[in-house]
């Protein structure tokens, strides 16, 4: 009788609490439903829907219209290529310069902060600077003159892919750099200590302890370029306008371009499928990040 | 019960990881070679010469069921500063013929307008009427293709009282794209022009010489090449713009629009260039240019008989510039020919009704009124624009403005002269807008070659593409 009493004031004060609980959760609910669920679900909704006048049902046609736009097809090529270099180089780039800082050399500090420093400058200064940079009667250009090299047209040839390229890398692989000097920290010394021991080369500290113990840290940093390299786009628009060349015409520029034209509803089979390409490269990436490792982040 | 739940969770994610897997191979799949051949499709050779000969007119097509809004007692009109000489008069008629309905005028910067606008309409809780110039946003035709507007023609249709004839048909029908009048054109444009017959004399030329697209060009290059030293001799204008930079920016966007070249085909949805003709005048801009910085000197002009061709685009300026001291016919009045040497105008102003006002048959009301004799016929306050109601026009400026003018200015007009005008200003094939969003475009990708700085073909292979992409989002 008193096990009673006591389970139904438990269950009553654990009801309680759940309450509790959901209100305190209440506003960030709403928030998700206001800001994010009901907004897609309107998104799915115009995605099905003849035009914006006109609520039609059409079934997937405006998504066969899409696959089928030249536009579409160019910028999710462009996108996924852009993707496909930019994220082996930075994660390489960056694990690189980390194994280096981390060795703890003459001026870390220094290097530490300097690689920092782009991620701090406001967007048009980045731009403006680029422009100087890669302009036709730009810095590179003007030391290529020097050198008798025929100057090169960066901005609005096939070569802005290459600038675009160089700016993701040098506004990002900073960020990178902490979070892998972050996860490089995180090893525990005795590790290597005993693998000295052992007698163990710089090699085999590396492939052994260092980037078995660090891999779950390098899904995550994987992800955060990946969504990085879907910001760049602001540098893109601002550099190159919002038709740029052929090589950086990105899934953003058909977004934002539709957005301009008020074609709402191809925007919304764009976001639909551009969401289900990221749900599927995220998932994969979390798959493989908890078959392969034990360590939890 | 937690293990269906589960189960239906588990199911969930499996369908929604199936169905993101078939897109993302549909996707990358569809993205395979063919992408650069669909971009580069019109710079193939077979395309290269492509021209609009296969593109149809816009052509009316049977509405679709429409169902027609109960009048309402709301009224909420959008338009741009500088419209009030058209909008004011409306809206007075608007509210002594309908007092019950309260009218709201919103009137916005073009700045203001360009953003406002698209974010509203959108929305959906818009206006329910708009009047705009052509260039108050950057691309007409993309707006319509959205189904942002309402079909006219459902209210035309059901509407005895209207009769399409009254109107300059031509540009009345400027407003159709895919079979639906989505927006209806309230004001047009033409290019008009005066020539001198002694001058062209005097350079071994005549009137045959500018009758044409093509020959127009060449006499305005042989005069420019012909007279380039000499400060006194204009081309074009009548004016003292002595900014190198600015007068071939003025003669670049200028000639782009009179010349009524297509660039994009909307109603087939695809970049439609004449090459050769939009080829003859980028040359003809390119040979027109001073070099940039300097500062040209200008005086004489047509007053000393030292000018080619002279734009009156106003209607009195018109009859003034061709008949005003026009002693011994030495005038020739004609309006700049077409790529395709056709009378070709250009909106300038136009109302549409969008397809979330929940206040249409007002929004209809107050249309018919921009459109009635009454402001068809009224004051335009002496800006160049033609109103489209066709018999209206005529009366109009016959009437009110050719006697009164030509009254003040003791010019003494025979009819045949005025039929000679007036069928010039009415006699029109289409009507049509070049959007702002693609003369950027053109700007952009065509000046490398103004500059000398890159050949045609590669400019002109840059343009299209970008017009490909363009077209296509």
């Amino acid at each position: 009788m008193i096990q009673e009493t006591e389970m139904k004031k438990s269950s009553k004060l654990s009801r309680r609490e759940s309450l509790t609980g959901f209100l305190f959760c209440l506003p960030s609910i709403l928030g998700m439903l206001m800001f994010f669920v009901i907004p897609f679900g309107i998104t799915i909704y115009l995605s099905l829907t003849e035009s914006m006048g006109n609520s039609k049902f059409v079934g997937l046609k405006n998504y066969a219209d899409v696959l089928n736009s030249a536009a579409f097809k160019l910028a999710a090529k462009n996108t996924f290529r852009f993707n496909a270099i930019a994220i082996p180089l930075i994660m390489a780039i960056s694990l690189f310069v980390s194994l280096l800082l981390f060795k703890k050399l003459k001026g870390y500090n220094f290097f530490r902060t300097t690689f920092i420093f782009p991620l701090v400058l406001p967007v048009a200064s980045v731009v403006l600077f680029f422009q100087i940079i890669f302009n036709e009667t730009g810095l590179i250009n003007n030391i290529l003159e020097l050198l008798h090299i025929a100057p090169v047209q960066w901005i609005n040839s096939s070569n802005s892919f290459v600038v675009l390229m160089v700016l993701y890398l040098w506004k990002n692989t900073g960020y990178n750099i902490i979070l892998f000097l972050s996860a490089l920290n995180s090893i525990p010394r005795a590790y290597y200590e005993a693998a000295e021991l052992d007698g163990a080369s710089q090699g085999a500290k590396l492939f052994k302890i260092t980037l078995p113990l660090i891999m779950p840290y390098t899904f995550i940093i994987i992800v955060i370029s990946l969504i990085n390299s879907f910001k760049s786009f602001r540098e893109a628009f601002i550099l190159f306008g919002s038709h740029p060349d052929q090589s950086i015409y990105m899934i953003q520029h058909f977004m934002n371009n539709n957005f301009q034209n008020l074609n709402y509803i191809r925007l919304s089979v764009g976001a639909i499928l551009i969401f289900l390409v990221i749900f599927v490269l995220v998932f994969i990436l979390l798959r493989l990040r908890n078959k392969g490792g034990d360590i939890e982040l | 019960m937690k293990n269906i739940v589960k189960n239906i969770l588990k199911n969930t994610v499996a369908f929604l990881l199936m169905s993101a897997t078939i897109f993302t191979l549909f996707i990358f799949t569809s993205c395979s070679n063919d992408v650069t051949e669909n971009i580069n499709l019109s710079n193939s050779p077979d395309n290269a010469n492509s021209t609009n000969d296969d593109a149809h007119e816009p052509k009316e097509t049977e509405p679709e069921p429409f169902d027609m809004q109960e009048p309402t007692n709301k009224l909420t009109l959008y338009t741009v500063e500088m419209t009030g000489i058209t909008i004011n008069p409306a809206v007075n008629i608007f509210k002594e013929m309908y007092p019950d309905v309260e009218v709201e005028v919103k009137s916005f910067s073009g700045e203001e307008y360009r953003t406002i606008l698209p974010t509203e309409l959108a929305s959906g809780k818009g206006p329910d009427l708009v009047f705009s110039f052509a260039s108050d946003v950057a691309d007409i035709y993309k707006m319509m293709s959205t189904g942002i507007f309402v079909d006219l023609n459902h209210f035309i249709n059901n509407d005895e009282e209207f009769h399409i004839e009254d109107y300059v048909e031509g540009a009345f029908n400027g407003g159709i794209l895919h079979g639906k009048r989505y927006i209806m054109p309230v004001e047009y444009g033409i290019s008009t022009w005066v020539a001198f017959r002694d001058i062209l004399e005097n350079e071994g030329l005549f009137e045959e010489d500018i009758s044409t697209y093509d020959k127009l060009l060449n006499t305005m290059v042989k005069c420019h090449e012909k007279h380039k030293d000499d400060p006194e001799y204009y081309v074009m204008y009548n004016d003292y713009i002595t900014d190198a930079a600015q007068l071939n920016s003025m003669w670049f966007s200028d000639l782009l629009k009179v010349s009524k070249i297509e660039f994009i085909d909307y109603e087939n949805n695809k970049v439609s260039i004449d090459k050769d003709k939009f080829k003859t005048l980028m040359d003809t801009v390119k040979a027109l240019r001073y070099p940039e910085g300097e500062t040209i000197s200008r005086g004489g002009g047509w007053w000393d008989g030292k000018c080619l061709l002279t734009s009156f685009n106003s209607v009195n300026n018109l009859f003034w510039g061709a008949y005003g001291s026009n002693k011994n016919n030495n005038r020739i009045a004609f309006s700049f020919p077409s790529y395709k040497d056709e009378a070709v105008a250009d909106i300038i102003s136009y109302a549409a009704i969008p397809s979330a006002s929940q206040n249409q048959v007002n929004a209809y009301r107050l249309l018919k009124i921009l459109l009635s004799p009454e402001i068809q016929g009224g004051d335009n306050g002496g800006y160049s624009y033609l109103r489209i109601g066709s018999l209206v026009l005529i009366s109009a400026i016959r009437e009110n403005k050719i006697v009164a003018f030509t009254k003040e200015m003791h010019i003494d007009l025979t009819d045949e002269q005025v039929d000679s005008l007036m069928d010039m200003l009415t006699n029109i094939k289409t009507a049509k807008i070049l959007p702002s969003a693609v003369i950027k475009f053109i700007t952009d990708e065509m000046t490398p070659y103004l500059n000398g700085s890159k050949t045609f073909d590669e400019c002109y292979s840059r343009l299209e593409t970008t017009l490909e992409l363009y077209k296509d989002e």
